[in-house]
């Protein structure tokens, strides 16, 4: 079933317009990746369904209505959860602090979920009490990551989690982004390491200069000469 | 020692400071009890693109901030060009033909791209008062103003940023500020420059051309410091490859050294793939 539905989607900050007319579709339980040059629009598409642009036409469809327009706090308790490029964590909380803040609007069974995540994530549980701003880069993002899972979100968006991170650890990381999305969270993800998100991805959108240019499969689009020569470095 | 020989230590210690224009030695810094860099030395060869890797939290970024003058170290030297510039201020620094970028882009947002690009170049005519005073001088500054104009736009071309010339800094995408933080260092023309993750956040394709501007220039004599997580540019295209873990160094080799050495693929590179 269709969980995501943009349409047409123009959207932009102050009287800049970003996005003419950008078409995505994410499925339930699908991982879908959005590659392209800079600034063709990629983390304002996120930015747009998350309620934090000017929108200014199209629709967004999300589980059946149309949520543009609708301030990011009511769109978070719908089930989307958005993990931007930078100043993702409060570096000077604890990581668990900044796990339960994921959770504010939690009625109960906060406790609990914080204990599902640093199962999953157990070098979260080690550094519980330590300062954000004193884990490593890739710890960093695992804590975002985190936060943003504290709702159990239907929708993931990721920008760039990859970005900064040593070689060791951006494998890690696409590996955590798989682990999540066998548990049944449907991923949208923006990535530079276009070559590593296409290949684990579902389907994945080129987009330029604010519109969707190609969609097809990861693989699809890894073998597509055009793609490849334009946007992937060859 | 007699004079003579003590010329012609000093011409070799020179000839030495052309071959190597910067040399760090043996710094060190401490926050609070923790060492974020400790005894690190090294060399860079002019003309050369030299890489920087390491894990998060290596110490490669404070490094960049002591060899700057963005932080003071605690022990060791640095000298660019001959010229001890330990404790000389970032400003001083930059000057004489030593900058850098940061991971945490520092545009002006609320100045346009081109206002941006056409601030970086030092030594401009119209800081002067008595140029700006003088009908002379004012010719000049029009006169450099209009060679900088075509350098910027040249530059802005370069990081495919022309077409926002006129967009305040602050609408670009992250990865835009990331090109325009390099295109501000090459308007300054330094002779070497400290690149902290330039290709971060860069789309493939504009990431291949960069890369060629960066050879193109290190061809020409200028020299690159980089500090890189993108495995692919570091291998291929930065030689020597200087590998960081815990605040020190653990090695300075080539790409086939680099990737063969078990330490580095323990602390660094992760499995084999």
């Amino acid at each position: 079933m269709t969980l995501l539905n943009v349409k047409n989607l123009v959207a932009g900050y102050g009287d800049l317009q970003i996005l003419e007319k950008v078409n995505i579709v994410v499925e339930e339980g699908e991982y879908v990746a959005i590659v392209g040059p800079n600034g063709a629009g990629k983390s304002t598409v996120m930015k747009s369904i998350f309620g934090l642009t000017k929108h200014i036409d199209g629709k967004i469809i999300y589980e059946g209505s149309d949520i543009s327009g609708l301030p990011t706090e009511e769109i978070i308790k719908l089930g989307i959860s958005y993990v931007p490029q930078n100043e993702n964590v409060f570096p000077n909380l604890t990581v668990r602090e900044n796990l339960e803040l994921g959770g504010y609007i939690m009625k109960e069974g906060k406790e609990k979920r914080i204990q599902e995540l640093f199962d999953q994530f157990p070098i979260l549980q080690l550094k519980e009490n330590n300062k954000t701003s004193t884990l490593s880069g890739g710890q960093q993002q695992m804590v975002a990551m985190a936060r943003a899972l504290v709702l159990n979100p239907k929708l993931l968006m990721l920008d760039e989690p990859s970005a900064g991170l040593a070689p060791d650890l951006v494998k890690e990381n696409f590996e955590y982004v798989d682990q999540i999305r066998e548990g049944g969270t449907a991923i949208l993800m923006v990535e530079q390491n276009a070559k590593e998100a296409l290949s684990r991805c579902d389907r994945g959108y080129v987009l330029v200069q604010g519109k969707d240019r190609f969609v097809d499969t990861g693989e699809a689009l890894l073998n597509d000469e055009h793609v490849k020569k334009e946007f992937l470095g060859g | 020692m007699s004079s003579s020989k003590t010329k012609k230590k000093q011409s070799r210690k020179k000839k030495s400071a052309k071959k190597y224009p910067l040399k760090v030695e043996k710094i060190g810094k401490k926050f609070g009890g923790l060492s974020a860099v400790d005894n690190v030395s090294f060399s860079i060869e002019k003309g050369s693109i030299t890489g920087l890797i390491g894990p998060n939290g290596a110490g490669k970024s404070t490094t960049f901030d002591l060899i700057t003058g963005i932080t003071s170290s605690d022990t060791g030297s640095v000298k660019f060009n001959g010229e001890d510039i330990t404790g000389k201020r970032p400003y001083q620094i930059a000057n004489i033909g030593l900058v850098r970028t940061f991971q945490i882009t520092r545009e002006l947002k609320e100045m346009t791209v081109m206002e941006n690009v056409m601030l970086a170049p030092k030594n401009q005519i119209g800081q002067q008062l008595s140029s700006v005073l003088l009908s002379r001088g004012r010719r000049k500054i029009e006169n450099q103003e209009a060679e900088l104009l075509e350098k910027a736009w040249e530059t802005l071309d370069t990081f495919h940023l022309d077409k926002l010339a006129n967009e305040y800094a602050g609408n670009l995408s992250g990865g835009q500020r990331k090109l325009l933080e390099m295109a501000r260092v090459m308007m300054m023309d330094p002779s070497m420059m400290l690149l902290d993750e330039p290709m971060a956040g860069v789309n493939p394709t504009l990431k291949k051309q960069i890369i060629t501007l960066i050879k193109k220039l290190s061809k020409d004599g200028y020299t690159f410091l980089l500090v890189e997580h993108d495995m692919d540019v570091v291998m291929n295209h930065c030689n020597p490859i200087i590998v960081m873990h815990n605040g020190g160094v653990i090695l300075e080799g080539t790409a086939s050294e680099i990737s063969t050495n078990e330490r580095v693929i323990d602390a660094y590179l992760g499995g084999s793939e």
